[in-house]
C-alpha cells in the first residue's frame, strides 16, 4: 500500500541470521511507510530488530545475514535489487545514516575536513567553493566556529560534537531520508536534547524525512511525529506519537508505557511485563507476544496478526487490541 | 609540523638516548663483570701470560668498577672500540668498511618486503577466501617459517646450479672487477656505479644483489603480510568503516585511505622487528653468498674468537636497531595522531 | 588443524627416534666412510652424507634435539618472564618501572646479536645456546603478562578479593594468572617456531650444537659446500626445520583463532 506521500516503503521484509545455534528469524514481514518530511520513530527493546531494519534499508546487513524476502521502494526503485555501484550512490545521497556511538563513527586518523571532503567527492558533489560549503554544513549542525572543527581530529572533540560532525557528513549531500540509529544513546541528557532539537531543525529546513530509532520512549515522544513499535522482529503498532502513547492499542506498548517509572505512592510496585523476550531462533507461533499477553486467545497462537487500522492513521497488529475484544 | 609532533619527537629522542646508555651499560656488564677473566676474552685463548697481563692493565681491570665503566663509555664515544684480534685494526674502522655492503642488502630486502607484503596483505584481507587470500596466508606462514640459510642454498642450487642465470656469490663478478673496475665512493655499489657511469658494473651488481636480497626478504615478507592482513581484517570491521560505507563513500577510498592508514600503524612496529631480523639474518645470508659485509665479518670474528670484534658488532647493531625503531616510532606518530599523546 | 597433525607426527618421531632410525649409530654420528655421498635410494631415502652416514637417521635423531631445545627455551622464557610481568603489572610504581626498564634494554637488542654476544662470553655449546636464547626471549612474555595484569587488576573481582583480605600472592595465582594465560600460550606456540629457527641458525654459525651432533642447523652448515653436487644432505635437514616451523605456526594461528572470540568466523548465510 504505497501512497503518494510515501518517500520510502518497506514491504514484506524478512531477514534471517545464520548462527552457530541455528537460524535466527530476525525480521518477520516488516511493513513500513515513511512519509516525506516526517520524523518517524522506531522503538523497541534491544534485540527487537530496529537496527537491522535500518541497516536493511541500506542493504548493509552483516555477513551472516540474508534478506529472504521483501522490497524497499524509493521513487519506484527497489533498493534491494540495485547493484553495488548504484547502491553506493544512493547511500549518502538519497539515504544517510548516523549511528549510536559517534566516537567510533569517525576515522581517528583523519581530520574532520578530510572526512567531509571524502564524502563530497565520493558523491561527485559539484561544489564551487569548498571552504564555504564545509563552513555552511558545519554551521547547519550548530557549530559556531567551523574552522577550528575542520582542522581537528575526532578524538579532540566531545561526544556531542562528534555526533554533530557525523550528522554534517551524513547531510552533506542533501539526502531525502536520514536514518538516526540511537543517535543520543551514548550522550548525556543535555546533549541529547540538543541533538533532538537539531534533528527537528534539519527536517524543518530541508524537508528531509528522519527515521529515528531508539529504545528510549522519552526521546521518541520529544521528537517524532509518528512512531512504530517493534517487538521480536515485527511491527506491532504504528501511528501518530501522541495517540500511540496516550491510547496504546497493543498490549506490549501498553506494558512498556506502564513500566516507565513515574511518581507513585510509596510502596507501590513497578509494573513489569511478565516473561521475557522470546528466542528468535525458535520464535513463538502466531503473534510473537502471545506467551506474555494476558489477553491472548487461541487464534493468537495460530496465526500472526497483520497491521490493521485501529483508529484513523493508527494501525495495530493484534486480534484483541485495547478497547476491543 | 602537525600538532604535538615536535614534542613527541623530542621525548622519543631523549628516551632513545637513555635506552642507548642502558644498553651500553648492559654490554659493559656482560663484557667486564660477568666473565671470570675479562682479559682472557680480549686477548684470545692463544695469548701468552704476558699478553694477558698487558691486556689486564690496558683494560684497567685492577681499577675500581666505576672507573672501568667511565673508561668504557669514553672509549666508545671517542671511537676507540678496541683492536680486532685477528686483523689488529680498529674495530670501529673495520665495521664502517664492511657496513655499506650489508646495508645494501638489508634495505633492498626490506623494500622488497614492503612492496610485496603490504599489497598482498591488503588484497588478501579484502578478497577473503579467494586465491589471493590463500596466497597471502601461505606467504605469511611460509615466510616466517623458512630457515633463510636453507632457502639461500636452494636458490643457489636452482638459479646458479641448474639454470645458470644468477651468480653464485660475491658482489661483483671477477671479470667485471678486472675490466670494469668500480671506484668505491660511498661503498654502496649500486650508487657508486651510477655515480661513475659504470653501467656494466651497475647491472652486474644488481644481478648479484638479487638472490641475497630475496632470501633476506622472506621473513620480513611473511611478517608484513601477516600483520597487514590481520590488521586490515580488524580495521574493516570497525564502526567508522561501517559509517563510511553506509553513507556511500567510494570503496577505493575506504580500503586504501581509511582502512589502510589505520592498519599501517601497527605494521610499522612489525617493520622494526623485521629490521632487527634483517640485521641478524644478514649474518646468515652473507655467509652463504660470500657477501663481504658485516655478517661475514661477524662470522669470522666468531670463528676466531675475536671478542672485541664481536662486542663491537653487537653494540653497533644495537645502535642501528635503536635508531631504526626511533624512526619508525616517529613515522607512526606522524600517521596516527593519537600516538602523540603517549 | 593440520598444524597439530604435523607436530604430533614430529613429536612421535622424536620420542621414538632411536627405534625409528634405520641406522641409529650413524644417526648419532658414527661415520661409515665406504658409503660416502650416496644419492637418495630405497635403502637410504635421504641419501648419505660426506662421512657416509644415513641422512634419514640423522634427521630423525635430530628431531629430538630440535624439539627439546625449542620447548625448553620457550618454557624457560615463559617461566622467567611471566612472573616478572605479573609483578610489574600488579604492583606498579617503582617495581614496575625497574622491571620495564630492564625489559626495554633486553628488547633493544636484535635478538640474535644478543645471543651471539652471550655465547661469545659463555662459550659455544647447546646448553649455553639454550640459556642465551631464553635470555633473549623472556622480555616478550613480561610485556604481554604486564599488559594483561594491568587490565585485569582493575576488575571488580580483584578488588573484592582484596577487600576480603586475600593476599596479593593468591590473587595473582588464582585470579590474574588463569585469565592472562591465553595470549601467552598463543605467543608461546608461535615462538616455538621462531625458537627452532633461531637455534638452527646459531648452530649453523657454529655457536650452538657441535659436531658430530645430528642437529639440523649443523647438518645444513656442514653440508653447505656440497650443495651443488650432493644436494640431498643439506636439503633434507633444512626441509625438516621448515616443516616443523610451519607446523608450529599453523598451530599457533589455529590456537589464536579458537581462543580469541573476536576473530571467530561466522557461518556464512
Amino acid at each position: 500500500m504505497t501512497t503518494s506521500q510515501s518517500l520510502l516503503d518497506v514491504l514484506n521484509l524478512k531477514l534471517i541470521f545464520r548462527t552457530v545455534e541455528g537460524t535466527l528469524q530476525a525480521l518477520d514481514d516488516i511493513e513500513l511507510h515513511i512519509r516525506r518530511g516526517e520524523i518517524l520513530g522506531l522503538v523497541g527493546e534491544t534485540g527487537s530488530g530496529k537496527s537491522v531494519t535500518a541497516l536493511s534499508i541500506l542493504k548493509m546487513i552483516p555477513e551472516n545475514g540474508r534478506i529472504v524476502e521483501g522490497k524497499v521502494l524509493m521513487h519506484g526503485n527497489d533498493l534491494l535489487t540495485q547493484n553495488d555501484e548504484e547502491l553506493r550512490k544512493i547511500r549518502g545521497a538519497k539515504v544517510s545514516i548516523v549511528f549510536q556511538d559517534p566516537s567510533s563513527s569517525l576515522n581517528p586518523v583523519y581530520t574532520i575536513r578530510s572526512q567531509m571532503c571524502d564524502m563530497l567527492s565520493s558523491h561527485d558533489a559539484q561544489v564551487t567553493n569548498l571552504e564555504n560549503r564545509l563552513d555552511e554544513l558545519l554551521r547547519e549542525v550548530g557549530f559556531q566556529n567551523p574552522t577550528r572543527i575542520l582542522d581537528s581530529y575526532p578524538h579532540e572533540l566531545s561526544g556531542g560534537m562528534q555526533q554533530r560532525v557525523a550528522l554534517a557528513i551524513a547531510l552533506s549531500c542533501s539526502p531525502e531520508l536520514l536514518i538516526a540509529d540511537e543517535p543520543t544513546t551514548a550522550l548525556d541528557v543535555v546533549t541529547q536534547a540538543q541533538i533532538l532539537a537539531l534533528l527537528k531543525r534539519i527536517r524543518d529546513a530541508t524537508g528531509a524525512s528522519i527515521l529515528l530509532i531508539s529504545h528510549n520512549l522519552g526521546v521518541v515522544a520529544m521528537a517524532c511525529d509518528r512512531v512504530a513499535v517493534m517487538y521480536a522482529g515485527s511491527i506491532v503498532e504504528i501511528g501518530p506519537t501522541d495517540q500511540v502513547f496516550r491510547n496504546p492499542a497493543h498490549h506490549y506498548t501498553k506494558g512498556l508505557l506502564n513500566a516507565l517509572p513515574r511518581m507513585a505512592p510509596k510502596g507501590s510496585k513497578l509494573p513489569v511485563i511478565s516473561g521475557s523476550i522470546p528466542s528468535l531462533i525458535n520464535p513463538p507461533s502466531g503473534c510473537r507476544f502471545h506467551p506474555r499477553c494476558p489477553f491472548a486467545t487461541e487464534i493468537c497462537s495460530n496465526e500472526r496478526p497483520k497491521l490493521e487500522p485501529y483508529r484513523p492513521g493508527h494501525l495495530v497488529a493484534c486480534y484483541h487490541p485495547e478497547g476491543e475484544s | 609540523m602537525p600538532t604535538g609532533l615536535t614534542r613527541y619527537i623530542a621525548r622519543r629522542l631523549v628516551l632513545a638516548l637513555f635506552v642507548l646508555l642502558a644498553v651500553v651499560t648492559f654490554t659493559f656488564i656482560v663484557a667486564r663483570v660477568v666473565p671470570s677473566d675479562p682479559a682472557e676474552l680480549y686477548v684470545g685463548p692463544k695469548a701468552t701470560a704476558e699478553q694477558r697481563a698487558r691486556a689486564s692493565i690496558e683494560l684497567g681491570l685492577n681499577k675500581p668498577l666505576y672507573v672501568q665503566y667511565f673508561n668504557y663509555l669514553s672509549d666508545l664515544m671517542s671511537g676507540n672500540w678496541g683492536i680486532s684480534l685477528r686483523a689488529h685494526t680498529s674495530v670501529l674502522g673495520d665495521i664502517l668498511i664492511y657496513l655499506p655492503a650489508t646495508l645494501e642488502i638489508i634495505f633492498l630486502a626490506n623494500i622488497i618486503a614492503v612492496m610485496v607484503g603490504i599489497p598482498l596483505g591488503v588484497y588478501s584481507a579484502v578478497k577473503k577466501n579467494s586465491i589471493l587470500d590463500q596466497l597471502g596466508r601461505l606467504t605469511a606462514i611460509g615466510g616466517v617459517s623458512i630457515p633463510s640459510f636453507w632457502f639461500a642454498l636452494l636458490l643457489q642450487l636452482l638459479f646458479f646450479g641448474k639454470l645458470h642465470i644468477l651468480p653464485l656469490e660475491g658482489r661483483l663478478s671477477t671479470d667485471v672487477e678486472l675490466y670494469y673496475p668500480l671506484k668505491s665512493i660511498t661503498g654502496f655499489y649500486l650508487l657508486d656505479s651510477l655515480l661513475t657511469l659504470n653501467f656494466v658494473a651497475f647491472v652486474d651488481t644488481l644481478w648479484h644483489l638479487i638472490l641475497p636480497a630475496v632470501v633476506l626478504s622472506t621473513y620480513p615478507i611473511g611478517l608484513i603480510t601477516r600483520m597487514t592482513r590481520s590488521m586490515m581484517i580488524e580495521v574493516l570491521r570497525e564502526n567508522y568503516i561501517r559509517f563510511a560505507r553506509a553513507n556511500g563513500i567510494a570503496e577505493r577510498i575506504i580500503i586504501f585511505k581509511y582502512a589502510l592508514k589505520n592498519a599501517i600503524v601497527p605494521t610499522l612496529t612489525v617493520l622494526g622487528l623485521s629490521f632487527a631480523y634483517s640485521i641478524t639474518g644478514a649474518v646468515l645470508v652473507e655467509i652463504i653468498f660470500g657477501w663481504p659485509g658485516l655478517g661475514t665479518y661477524t662470522l669470522n670474528a666468531i670463528i676466531e674468537g675475536d671478542y672485541p670484534a664481536i662486542l663491537g658488532v653487537t653494540i653497533f647493531g644495537t645502535i642501528f636497531y635503536i635508531v631504526i625503531n626511533l624512526c619508525l616510532d616517529i613515522s607512526q606518530s606522524y600517521l596516527d595522531p593519537r600516538v602523540r599523546l603517549r | 588443524m593440520c598444524g597439530i597433525a604435523i607436530i604430533a607426527f614430529f613429536v612421535f618421531v622424536a620420542i621414538f627416534a632411536p627405534w625409528l632410525a634405520p641406522f641409529p649409530a650413524e644417526g648419532a654420528g658414527v661415520p661409515n666412510p665406504p658409503n660416502k655421498f650416496l644419492p637418495p635410494s630405497f635403502v637410504h631415502p635421504f641419501g648419505t652424507d660426506y662421512l657416509g652416514r644415513d641422512v634419514l637417521s640423522r634427521v630423525i635423531l635430530g628431531s629430538q634435539i630440535s624439539l627439546t631445545v625449542a620447548v625448553s627455551v620457550i618454557a624457560l622464557a615463559i617461566i622467567i618472564g611471566t612472573p616478572l610481568g605479573a609483578v610489574a603489572g600488579y604492583f606498579g610504581g617503582r617495581v614496575d618501572d625497574v622491571i620495564m626498564r630492564v625489559t626495554d634494554v633486553f628488547l633493544s637488542f636484535p635478538s640474535l646479536l644478543l645471543a651471539i654476544i652471550l655465547l661469545a662470553t659463555l662459550g659455544p655449546g647447546l646448553t649455553n645456546a639454550m640459556i642465551s636464547l631464553s635470555l633473549t626471549w623472556w622480555p616478550w612474555y613480561t610485556r604481554i603478562m604486564r599488559a594483561q595484569t594491568v587490565s585485569l587488576r582493575e576488575r571488580t573481582y580483584v578488588e573484592a578479593s582484596k577487600v576480603i583480605g586475600v593476599s596479593d600472592f593468591w590473587i595473582l595465582i588464582r585470579h590474574i594468572l588463569p585469565n592472562a594465560i591465553t595470549p601467552i600460550l598463543v605467543q608461546g606456540t608461535m615462538d616455538l617456531s621462531s625458537a627452532i629457527l633461531a637455534e638452527a641458525a646459531l648452530s649453523f654459525i657454529g655457536l650452538g650444537a657441535q659436531a658430530p651432533s645430528p642437529e639440523w642447523g649443523l647438518m645444513v652448515s656442514t653440508g653447505r659446500i656440497y650443495i651443488l653436487n650432493f644436494w640431498w644432505f643439506p636439503t633434507f635437514p633444512g626441509l625438516a626445520i621448515f616443516a616443523v616451523a610451519v607446523a608450529f605456526n599453523l598451530f599457533g594461528d589455529g590456537l589464536r583463532e579458537i581462543l580469541d572470540p573476536k576473530t571467530r568466523r561466522f557461518v556464512e548465510a
